[in-house]
């Protein structure tokens, strides 16, 4: 059995593992992940921000879903590496979202992906710890009845 | 016999225990630790470490912070911005650190 949605999920995680990986290889689905340790400096996130179906007009008819994707990048020293140069959450966050777009196997799951949103998030520590959240808005569709892709 | 600010802190922060610094310049002995707490960032999990370096209150002076720390010798050596400063009890004060780049 397969959920849409989760497929999504695991289709997302596993584009940005491939070689060579984003964050070194520390991607995770959020219910994989332990938390970001003192001895990684950068680590992805997934979770399944929300999925809402479309309207149903038919009885047995497929189903279109807008599902949004949510992509934490968690970067430890998030300080610009020199002046004018991008901080390392933010050349994350667009490495990870060229993946995604260019990833057939991902897309293929899909028939519209787009960024909707990205929330800022960091504090001062030892180090300026950094927390950037993309949102990326998917539509797909399922079975009649079922979250079964189609 | 009664606790003596000057002379038992002096005793603390001396060379057996202490670790000696320049705030903003200034020389200024204290106490390094480092701290993991787990926090909420973005909404996921993340450890995050503070470091403190503790003095005594009267070398912890309100205009401390955003002032560089640094440490010339030893494990943790290294130059450091003063985050925060917080009262750790009547005669100590506990000054947060972010390690500079």
């Amino acid at each position: 059995m397969t959920v849409a949605q989760d497929a999504l999920l695991l289709a997302a995680c596993q584009a940005l593992q491939l070689a060579p990986a984003l964050a070194g290889g520390s991607v995770y689905e959020l219910d994989d992940f332990a938390g970001l340790s003192e001895g990684q400096s950068q680590a992805i996130v997934i979770s399944l921000h929300a999925s809402k179906a479309q309207t149903i007009t038919l009885s047995g008819a497929p189903v279109d879903w807008d599902t949004s994707l949510r992509i934490d990048c968690l970067v430890r020293n998030n300080k610009r590496p020199s002046a004018g140069t991008t901080r390392p959450a933010a050349a994350l966050l667009d490495a990870a979202l060229q993946r995604l777009l260019s990833n057939t196997a991902f897309t293929g799951l899909v028939s519209l992906v787009e960024p909707s949103a990205i929330f800022p998030d960091s504090e001062r520590h030892d180090t300026r710890l950094a927390c950037l959240s993309l949102v990326l808005a998917c539509q797909h569709r399922t079975a009649a009845a079922s979250l079964a892709p189609t | 016999m009664a606790f003596n600010p000057a002379q038992d802190l002096a005793a603390i922060y001396g060379r057996e225990f202490g670790t000696s610094a320049r705030l903003n310049g200034v020389p200024v002995a204290g106490v390094y630790h480092r701290a993991g707490s787990l926090i909420s960032l973005g909404g996921v999990q993340t450890v995050a470490t503070d470091t403190v370096f503790s003095v005594p209150a009267t070398q912890a002076p309100a205009d401390a912070l955003d002032q560089p720390l640094f440490i010339p010798a030893g494990p943790w050596a290294g130059t450091y911005t003063v985050i925060r400063i917080e009262p750790q009890d009547q005669f100590t004060s506990l000054l947060v650190l972010e390690r500079a780049a």
